[in-house]
């Protein structure tokens, strides 16, 4: 009784603070997205599923939508690719483990705006470093190449993107490889094993939980992806650009103009929820595993 | 050892060393086929290091290492044909018992249907075969052990390396799984090399001993070999339990065959040497296994001590005492003994066995076996 009256009064704050500031606001979400609702003031027109049937006829919309799926599917397989990659060579005995992890780390201990700076140089077409490299190695073609121009800008903000976003799982990944005995590396290696073996018949199975967790956390951070493209935009986010988070933004707020559809906004902001909620559910159902003990 | 005996294992004149720590110091060891050798030392001795380096899983700075005549210094583990039982089994936790047991073969890339076969033999040897497509989890420490086997014989490699595979288990099971190697090396009748810091394992396994200590061998030998003639005061002391008292002894006389000393509170007596004293000592270091005290008869005591604890085990007592001078003494007498705490007990020391060691720690009473 006494056991349950404190763990009643331990969770108590938690679960007032998490309702009054999650919950509420997410079923309120769901219920300003049926009115026709600026933000301001009480005037406020119930358009039932309106909102979203504007969005169904909305193409910036699907523009967002297909930008945000690009990052969460190209941006993943890359970000996760290249993590596993990064891990695999920091732990292959090579000099200054710490100091590469903490280099690839780096981009997210740094000012988003900062780093959209940093690429803007990069990306700079006329004394950007990236064409400047290519023309000192001859590749004149490349060197020539617009890369902010409205065809390109999309990929080459998911190029920054990945690079600033594979710093951080690889923290994650390399947490899960480097709690895994050293003596199952080694009884493979008596065995044979090739690395591509070890990879695959050790190291995926063993950091499995690690990986649905970075999948998971990667989901959530690409379905609101707002910081990073909308300061690759900088002052005019281009709508190349434009992900579910930052048409949510300029629906909800406005660019230089303001908007102030705050209903439609929060339409955006359902169909942000219940695309993260699904894509979670998948992916726990698919890596679904037996915990390890090891 | 016969000119015909085949060298399975040839270590010659191996080094290692951890930055400027030096782990092995000319370690010199050939092993015969079909032998049980095991490397036994105490914690942080090399023992460990030294069989990673024939696994191939260390590298070693000097020496060679050849496995069947091959010289296999620099290659790398696979191409050793060993295969080593780890301390902690290393089996992989998402992997049924039959799926760990085959994955030598698997990453081999050999048929399915050979790798069944394969392991299916290999779960009736180790009567294991009921639990193949369990995971490890699902196993106990003692099954999970016979799998860990289970993968290394499915290897058939030249030789099997265990670094101390039983120190996980509790003592019935580990006395268990003693006979049971010892019943699978009839059986294979490969060479195998086995790590332990316990002696009594050492002991009832091996066909020879390595002692090892601080990165060298301090002796190879026979266990009773060992036990009967350690070549120095170290395996004196960690061969043989409970272990060897060590007692300052006065040299009464020296002379080419024998000592005469002296213990405290007792009477001198000669001891045979095989070794000659180097110059003048007054005292030496006298080594008396428990089991080489008897309760002295009336006046015929070589020393006596203060008794501490006794601990009456049925078959035998074990008597712990002090002599004068504060030095501790066990004894091991057959029987039950009652003797109070405090009581003042006469013990006569069977003479041929006692060991003398001089200020270097050597054995000056090497006597053939």
């Amino acid at each position: 009784m006494i056991r349950g009256r404190m763990i009643a009064g331990f969770l108590t704050p938690a679960i007032l603070v998490y309702g009054f500031f999650f919950l509420l606001p997410t079923l309120f979400t769901f219920y300003y997205s049926l009115f026709d609702w600026s933000g301001f003031g009480e005037e406020k027109t119930f358009v039932g599923l309106q909102n979203y049937v504007r969005l169904w006829n909305d193409y910036v919309f699907w523009l967002s939508l297909w930008n945000t799926v690009m990052i969460l599917l190209v941006g993943g397989v890359f970000i996760m690719g290249l993590a596993f990659l990064y891990t695999i060579l920091i732990n292959s005995g090579i000099w200054g483990k710490k100091f590469f992890r903490f280099i690839f780390f780096l981009p997210n201990i740094v000012s988003v705006v900062a780093l959209s700076a940093m690429w803007a140089y990069i990306y700079n077409p006329r004394i950007g470093l990236l064409n400047t490299a290519f023309a000192s190695v001859g590749l004149e073609g490349l060197s020539k190449t617009l890369w902010t121009s409205p065809d390109n800008i999309f990929w080459a903000m998911l190029a920054a993107l990945i690079w600033v976003f594979t710093g951080f799982f690889l923290i994650l990944i390399m947490a899960g490889v480097d709690k895994i005995p050293a003596d199952m590396y080694e009884a493979a290696d008596l065995a044979g094993a090739s690395l591509w073996q070890k990879f695959r018949l050790i190291t995926v199975p063993m950091t499995w939980d690690v990986l649905t967790i970075s999948f998971v956390i990667w989901v959530i951070n690409a379905i609101k992806m707002f910081e990073f493209p909308f300061a690759f935009g900088l002052l005019q986010v281009p709508q190349q650009l434009y992900t579910l988070g930052i048409y949510l933004y300029v629906m909800g707020f406005g660019k230089r103009e303001p908007i102030y559809q705050l209903g439609y906004a929060t339409a955006i902001g359902v169909v942000m929820l219940v695309l993260a909620f699904v894509m979670i559910v998948v992916i726990r159902r698919l890596m679904r595993t037996d915990s390890l003990e090891f | 050892m016969t000119a015909d005996t085949k060298i399975s294992l040839s270590i010659e004149n191996v080094e290692k060393y951890y930055g400027g720590y030096r782990a092995l110091s000319d370690i010199d060891i050939s092993v015969v086929e079909g032998e049980f050798l095991v490397l036994v030392g105490p914690s942080g001795c090399g023992k460990s290091t030294l069989m990673r380096c024939i696994a191939g899983l260390e590298k070693i700075d000097a020496g060679t290492l050849r496995i069947g005549g091959r010289d296999v210094t620099s290659a790398i583990p696979s191409e050793r044909g060993v295969a080593m039982v780890f301390q902690s089994y290393a089996l992989y936790p998402h992997m049924t018992v039959a799926d760990n047991i085959g994955f030598p073969l698997r990453i081999a890339k050999r048929p399915k249907a050979e790798i069944k076969a394969r392991v299916a033999e290999v779960g009736r040897l180790l009567k294991i075969e009921g639990l193949l497509s369990r995971r490890p989890r699902e196993l106990s420490g003692g099954q999970r052990q016979r799998v860990a086997i289970g993968r290394a014989l499915v290897h058939q490699p030249q030789i099997y390396l265990f670094d101390e595979p039983l120190s996980n288990l509790d003592a019935a099971l580990r006395v268990e799984m003693r006979v049971e190697l010892a019943r699978l090396h009839n059986a294979t009748g490969t060479t195998m090399v086995y790590v332990t810091h316990d002696q009594v394992e050492a002991m009832t396994m091996a066909n020879r001993i390595v002692v090892m200590n601080g990165g060298v061998i301090e002796q190879i030998g026979a266990p009773l070999e060992l036990f009967n003639n350690p070549a120095n005061r170290f395996v004196a002391g960690f061969i043989g339990q409970p272990t060897t008292n060590f007692v300052n002894g006065r040299v009464v006389s020296a002379d080419a065959g024998a000592i005469t000393v002296e213990l405290p509170g007792g009477k001198p007596f000669p001891v045979a040497v095989t070794e000659r004293l180097k110059g003048p000592t007054p005292t030496l270091e006298v080594g008396i296994r428990p089991q080489f005290f008897s309760l002295a008869q009336d006046g015929a005591a070589d020393l006596t001590i203060t008794v501490d604890v006794v601990e009456q085990l049925g078959d035998e007592t074990l008597i712990y005492g002090e002599l004068d001078g504060d030095q501790s003494i066990t004894v091991q007498v057959a029987g039950q003994h009652h003797v109070a705490r405090g009581a003042r007990l006469d013990l006569a020391v069977d003479h041929d066995k006692v060991m003398l060691f001089d200020d270097r720690g050597l054995n000056l009473c090497r006597r053939p076996s």
